[in-house]
């Protein structure tokens, strides 16, 4: 089942003589279950496709449909519940709230969402990323790793239709880094979380199902 | 939704300096609307027992009622409380000097109350128990041989008058043109002497229980505030501003008087213009409060808010609405308002405690004459309103940051980098700056173009401390000026009217009395004055004429004017020595003067147009014009040595329409000269009093120096609460710009060590710094300046509605802010460039949480 479709995306900023296209007319689809990786140079294009699929940020043309519906065609406050339901985000800097312990910066979508957080549900989540010891440490508590698995965690807990990653092993070393792949990879064949991740790492980027590769923000060629 | 606000508590628990200075600055904010409403309060309070204790307390008083009007009085509902004096009638006493003019005893009982009810002060002895015992007030005490303890005999009666004498009961002195009639006769025992705020001259016993004669009814209101209606249907007429018309309207009661002093400060039963003129000073001072409030406070959230855009960023990326995102700001700012207000009323109440507490210590005594100093009195009114107040300055400093943090987008989020959002035309630097101040200037000129919206608040805060400071400078000008109008300075404190033929042989006696310091005589000459016919000196002012002789036309019967138009200048003199004293005071000089005349011309008319008393010069006389005229037919010509305002001893407020000429008597012996007035500068001014009494007791003796202590005293105290006042403000600005110039210091921390990295000397560092602050100080001067004369402005038309001084230009001030705001914007630099020069270069450049 078709869980993304990308149509002709463009994204352009500046004007005339600081003219940037960042993305040039960009098409795909991806499958429900799928793991994707896209990967790219600097500048290629990589994360603002990335953050216009996640409806972080809005094209200057083009369409993505999430589970059929036409994102941009939101307003501002329903991409915002769509974005807490349907999308996990999942960054290179992990950005978690440093005043937040683990298990609410976990939860911090159910509670924007005004929905109950199942108990249970969580503990599996939480066993499943490793950090049962760490539940009520808050992120300067944590190595790397252990942050970059909170995100994970946040991610996932909403049960979303697609997780974007964002060079998620980009700030960790080559052990964590495993880690890391091995959790998504997981996530992916038990729960048939479709995953979408930037990587500039060829061999991470060699463990996903599918690999896209942009340059000068147009898709080079498809594997 | 919990987490939200958990999230809330958690951030202001984590940046504690920040949170600790918006609570104080929300406290200061709160207490200052508290303690000055706590003021108003307790001043209102002080005022109402002040004079509930020269009065009693009453509203109206109404004399010469039956049993039956006061039974109709106890069923007014209106009425919450009929104190009742008996009016027993009037006999003579027993006086050393047996003459025709004297004053007859008009003797009271006390009804259902005590002297203390109606505030007579028991000078001696005790309060009479029965209607055999009397206490006599103090006039009476003063003449005649009437000790405590003598047992008198008295035939009491009514006056009647002979033929077609009008009686007048206010003349307390008996003639030949009435009698006295229907007289019992009455044993008393005298057992106290008494007396009365304002009762000098009063000739009266008070008795008890003696139930005869008819009644005067002291009664309270159970609403005071509804006095109007209440006090017309009272006296049957139909609205109560046809009491104060003339001629008076039917009223039930004939004799009545209605306690206007209580009600002035119970029921704020001011004139119409004072009360405009009170709530338009009222509502300056609140705004005033308000909006220094809220923009402090404001930017304290801003600054909270821009430190917390990476947090919004991400929070909007997982999904939380623009509505959730303002609601914990929101919710930070109840936070705190629900510490700080509180603590805000508290400390206002204290404040307020300590404040009346320090004053009275100091100046008690002279505060007030009827109450020992003022009383503490808070209502729920200043609570209520600071409770209010409070959250709405929070409510309105939340709001612009709460929508500010929730439009951050996703993107500012997520990447680390702060986006320039100015275009690079708009950075270009003036030749000029590059040349004068260099690499540092260039820097320090881009820097304050950048950032504009942060520079901008630092400047804002700035000139709103200077804007308050300057207007609340010209408000306690405007004050001063209001209250030096009424209450100058007096060289004398006892003043002595009513000098005529008769008595003036008791003048050498009185003027050899030991407490006598210094002495003033003010002579005046009997008869119209200067007649002046010269129309070029004189100027037209509404409602006034020229006079001009009449003279009867046989023919027609009718008078017809003759003759030219002219207009008397009145002649006042003092003696040699006050006169040089009068004249130095005015700095002139005396030799020069001494044959000249000073002219005192300044007439007070009403303008219609604009509803406000208005000053203009009667005269177009100069200083050394020569005045040319006749004087009772003969020619006569005085030169004008100088032109005032202030009248000479005796005259200091007084303005004749057709103004008035100060010469010195000792040099025109040929005017004919009578003794007026005589102002006496006294170490004891009420012994003073009582011996003048006794010597002559048909002399006019005024103890001004209470009220002048009082009302100097009064000046000291508003000084002290109106420059209190400044100093809290001029604090919450304070803390306001530390605030900002440290977060604005902080936040560039990685800029700074950039800068440092790539071999900025410190010198150059410190000029980049230096140069920024006098940049935006500057700005900040010309702003809050521009909005100081505004201010200053606004609030002479507020204080205009009613007495109209001029507009005055503060300069002091100005000058003042623009030492204090550079001094003051310095230090804080070079407080927050030593913290951050302490710190390592390169841990701050790779420090990510920035």
């Amino acid at each position: 089942m078709e869980i993304l479709r990308v149509e002709n995306l463009s994204k352009v900023y500046g004007k005339d003589s600081t003219k940037v296209i960042a993305l040039d007319n960009v098409s795909f689809s991806v499958q429900k279950g799928e793991f994707v990786a896209i990967v790219g140079a600097s500048g290629s294009g990589k994360s603002t496709l990335l953050h216009l699929i996640g409806g972080v940020d809005r094209p200057s043309s083009g369409n993505v449909y999430i589970d059929g519906k036409d994102i941009y065609k939101y307003n501002d406050d329903e991409l915002a519940i769509f974005r807490r339901r349907k999308v996990g985000l999942i960054y290179q800097f992990y950005n978690l709230i440093p005043i937040l312990n683990v298990e609410e910066n976990i939860t911090l979508p159910l509670d924007l969402d005004n929905q109950n957080v199942e108990i249970q549900k969580l503990n599996e989540l939480i066993q499943l990323l490793g950090l049962e010891t760490r539940k009520k440490h808050l992120p300067n508590e944590l190595s790397g790793g252990q942050q970059q698995r909170v995100s994970i965690g946040r991610a996932m807990i909403t049960n979303p239709a697609i997780i974007l990653a964002d060079e998620p092993t980009g700030n960790l070393d080559s052990k964590s880094s495993y880690e890391i792949v091995e959790l998504l990879k997981k996530s992916n064949k038990e729960y048939n979380q479709t995953i979408i991740m930037i990587t500039h790492n060829m061999e991470i980027a060699k463990t996903a199902d599918r690999i896209i590769k942009l340059e000068d923000g147009k898709i080079k060629k498809e594997d | 939704m919990k987490v939200l606000n958990k999230l809330a508590f958690k951030n202001l628990m984590l940046n504690k300096k920040r949170t600790i200075s918006t609570i104080i600055g929300i406290i200061l904010s709160v207490s200052l609307i508290c303690a000055a409403s706590g003021l108003v309060s307790s001043f209102r309070e002080t005022l109402i027992q002040n004079t509930i204790n020269q009065t009693g307390y009453y509203h109206i008083y109404i004399s010469n009622l039956q049993e039956d009007d006061i039974k109709n009085l106890q069923n007014n509902k209106e009425i919450k409380d009929i104190k009742l004096l008996y009016d027993n009638g009037y006999s003579y006493f027993n006086q050393e000097k047996q003459e025709e003019d004297n004053p007859y005893i008009h003797i009271y009982s006390l009804g259902n109350i005590d002297l203390e009810d109606l505030s007579y002060n028991l000078l001696e002895g005790r309060a009479p128990k029965n209607e055999n015992e009397i206490a006599i007030s103090q006039s009476v005490f003063n003449n005649s041989n009437y000790k405590i303890g003598d047992t008198i005999e008295l035939e009491v009666g009514e006056r009647q008058s002979i033929d077609d004498y009008e009686l007048n009961n206010m003349n307390p002195n008996h003639s030949s043109m009435e009698k006295l009639v229907n007289t019992t006769k009455k044993i008393y025992t005298i057992v106290g002497v008494v007396s009365k705020y304002n009762t000098n001259h009063m000739y009266y016993g008070i008795s008890s229980k003696d139930v005869e004669g008819e009644m005067i009814a002291y009664c309270s209101l159970k609403n005071p505030s509804e006095y109007k209606k209440a006090i017309a249907e009272l006296l049957d007429v139909d609205n109560y501003s046809q009491l104060q018309t003339f001629p008076e309207p039917d009223t039930k009661y004939k004799d009545y008087f209605i306690n206007t002093e209580l009600l002035r400060w119970e029921a704020f039963a001011f004139s119409d213009s004072t009360i405009s003129m009170l709530y338009a000073v009222m509502g300056v001072v609140l705004f005033i409060i308000i909006f220094a409030s809220v923009f402090c406070i404001r930017n304290s959230f801003s600054i909270s808010t821009t430190e917390k855009i990476k947090m919004y960023g991400m929070l909007a990326s997982i999904g939380a609405t623009k509505k959730q995102i303002k609601k914990n700001v929101v919710t930070e700012a109840l936070m705190l308002g629900v510490v700080g207000i509180p603590i805000g009323i508290l400390s206002g109440i204290l404040a307020v405690f300590v404040l009346i507490k320090i004053v009275n210590a100091i100046l008690g005594d002279f505060l007030l004459t009827n109450i020992n100093g003022i009383v503490f009195h808070i209502s729920i009114w200043p609570i209520l309103l600071s409770i209010i107040l409070g959250f709405i300055t929070i409510y309105l400093s939340a709001i612009s940051s709460a929508r500010k943090a929730s439009k951050v987008t996703p993107i500012e989020g997520i990447r680390n980098t702060e986006s320039i959002q100015i275009k690079s035309k708009n950075l270009k630097t003036p030749q000029i700056i590059e040349k004068i101040f260099k690499t540092g200037g260039v820097l320090a000129y881009k820097n304050l173009k950048r950032s504009k919206k942060k520079y901008r608040t630092t400047v804002i805060s700035l000139a709103v401390s200077i804007f308050i400071f300057i207007t609340m400078n010209a408000f306690i000008t405007n004050m001063f000026g209001f209250t030096t109008n009424y209450y100058t300075d007096y060289d004398y404190n006892v003043t002595i009217y009513g000098l005529n033929s008769n008595n003036i042989e008791s003048i050498d006696k009185i003027l050899s009395l030991e407490s006598i310091e210094d002495y003033f005589m003010l002579y005046s000459y009997r008869d119209n004055g200067i007649k002046i016919t010269d129309k070029s000196k004189i100027r037209e002012i509404p409602y006034t004429s020229l006079s001009r002789n009449n003279i009867l036309n046989v023919i027609t019967g009718q008078l017809e004017p003759i003759g030219e138009e002219f207009i008397y200048l009145s002649i006042q003199a003092l003696d040699d020595a006050s006169f040089k004293k009068y004249v130095q005071k005015l700095g002139l000089d005396y030799e020069s003067v001494k044959e000249s005349g000073i002219l005192c011309d300044t007439s007070q008319y009403y303008d219609e147009n604009s509803q406000n008393s208005k000053e203009i010069r009667r005269y177009t006389y100069d200083k050394n014009d020569i005045i040319y005229g006749t004087l009772d037919g003969e020619e006569i010509s005085i030169k004008v040595g100088g032109i005032t305002d202030t009248g000479p001893y005796g005259l200091e407020n007084t303005h004749y329409t057709d103004g008035y000429l100060i010469i010195n008597k000792d040099l025109y012996p040929d005017i004919d000269l009578e003794l007026e007035n005589i102002m006496i500068q006294s170490s004891n001014p009420e012994t003073l009093v009582n011996e003048i009494e006794k010597i002559d007791n048909s002399l006019i003796t005024y103890n001004i120096d209470e009220q002048v202590k009082e009302q100097k005293a009064m000046i000291l105290v508003i000084n002290i609460f109106l420059y209190g006042f400044i100093t809290v403000i001029t604090l919450i600005g304070v803390t306001n710009i530390f605030n900002t110039i440290t977060s604005n210091m902080e936040l560039r921390q990685k800029e700074f060590a950039m800068l440092k990295s790539i071999g900025m000397t410190k010198k150059e560092f410190n000029r980049m710094i230096h140069l920024e602050t006098i940049f935006y100080a500057t700005k900040a001067l010309l702003y809050g300046i521009i909005l100081g004369l505004l201010g200053t402005f606004a609030l002479y038309k507020a204080f205009a509605i009613k007495i109209d001084q001029g507009v005055y230009i503060p300069w002091y001030p100005m000058l003042l802010s623009a030492i204090f705001v550079f001094i003051l914007v310095f230090f804080i630099m070079k407080y927050s460039m030593s913290k951050i020069n302490k710190q390592n270069t390169i841990e701050t450049i790779r420090k990510e949480n920035i």
